[in-house]
């Protein structure tokens, strides 16, 4: 029954066509701003740095992707903070 | 009359740009217009053929350029319609025998004798593409639901988008509707979402077109022909009329779309 549900809301396997979409995406938005994979892991680096001299950042946790709005491209940093009990004591 | 300049254009080769531009260039001449094809694609010229025209060339694009020959000579009209011109490309030269500049004082002289000029693209982003670009108003581009068409499709969208001749209008051909209804062909809404740009048509794959080509008649000219239809569909939108779009995905109704679930229900 649930072979039957997952063909009514198209999810029966993952088809090729959705495969294609999700690594064309991927790779677009490397061409459109002409930044190499290896520059954003460079950046992610920086900022790791920059902000570890104010606040404990898991290096591990941070991600940086692009992604697009129609055509316009979006650098996007994503630093989770840690808890209260993990932060600097600079007072 | 001021003509409008549209350039065909698509990045890879062999998606469909030749056949789109004798087809919409047929389809807008059923429809009265008077229409200029111009074949910018030097060394490797191919609308002559894809038109049906190949044994009528006397003079070619370059022959213009380089002062041999009046535009008007280099034109060849088709005996099929009434205003439908083509100026063939030099099959025996390469594409810095023009440039850019010369493009633009061809598409100015033919500007108020025309209502459309359509450029043929060579494939690639180089000096064949500025040259096709260089006088047009706006782009068609052209592309097949392939990653690598795709692709190529949206770095040309971010050339255009560069050279300020607006983001274009994409014809999206060699549809399989039956691939996409089972998930191994991108759809159009995939396709329009990933490149961001308005939709000018949707071409099914038909073997029509290969046989048209075959006897030099564009399929736009073969009333029976799916993809003719999407041709003539086109001219339509590009004279503002409101031409719907075909589903080509296959789903066009729940009612279908469960029937169809439920017979493969059956089998398995």
């Amino acid at each position: 029954m649930s072979g039957l549900w997952d063909r009514l809301t198209g999810q029966a396997e993952r088809s090729s066509a959705r495969t294609a979409k999700e690594r064309l995406i991927v790779v677009l938005s490397h061409d459109r701003s002409d930044i190499e994979p290896g520059i954003l892991e460079k950046i992610k680096n920086d900022i790791v740095r920059v902000i570890s001299e104010h606040i404990d950042v898991d290096p591990s946790t941070v991600q940086i992707h692009i992604f697009s709005e129609g055509r316009e491209q979006h650098l996007k940093a994503d630093i989770p903070l840690p808890g209260p009990a993990r932060r600097k004591r600079n007072l | 009359m001021t003509a409008k300049v549209m350039t065909v254009t698509s990045g890879k080769g062999g998606v469909g740009k030749t056949t789109a531009t004798a087809n919409i260039g047929v389809a807008l001449a059923l429809i009265g217009q008077k229409v200029v094809c111009i074949d910018s694609d030097i060394g490797l010229r191919n609308l002559d053929v894809v038109m049906g025209l190949e044994n009528r060339i006397v003079y070619d694009l370059v022959d213009v350029v380089e002062g041999r020959a009046r535009l008007r000579q280099a034109m060849i009209k088709d005996k099929r319609l009434p205003e439908l011109y083509l100026i063939p490309a030099a099959q025996t030269r390469d594409k810095t025998a023009i440039s850019p500049s010369d493009m633009v004082r061809i598409c100015d002289e033919l500007r108020p004798e025309v209502d459309w000029i359509l450029i043929d693209s060579p494939a690639g982003i180089e000096r064949g593409f500025r040259n096709a670009i260089a006088a047009s108003d706006t782009a068609i581009i052209v592309t097949n639901p392939e990653v690598s068409a795709v692709r190529d499709a949206d770095r040309i969208i971010g050339l255009l988008e560069a050279e300020e001749k607006g983001p274009g209008k994409l014809v999206i051909n060699r549809i399989k509707p039956e691939l996409v209804e089972r998930g191994d062909m991108l759809a159009t809404a995939d396709i329009l979402e990933i490149l961001a740009v308005d939709l000018l048509g949707l071409i099914p794959e038909d073997e029509s077109v290969l046989i048209s080509t075959n006897r030099g008649n564009p399929a736009a000219l073969d009333p029976k022909s799916k993809a003719g239809q999407a041709f003539r569909d086109i001219a339509g939108r590009l004279m503002g009329e409101p031409v719907p779009f075909p589903s080509l995905d296959g789903t066009d109704s729940l009612r279908k779309r469960l029937a169809r679930l439920m017979r493969r229900g059956g089998e398995s």
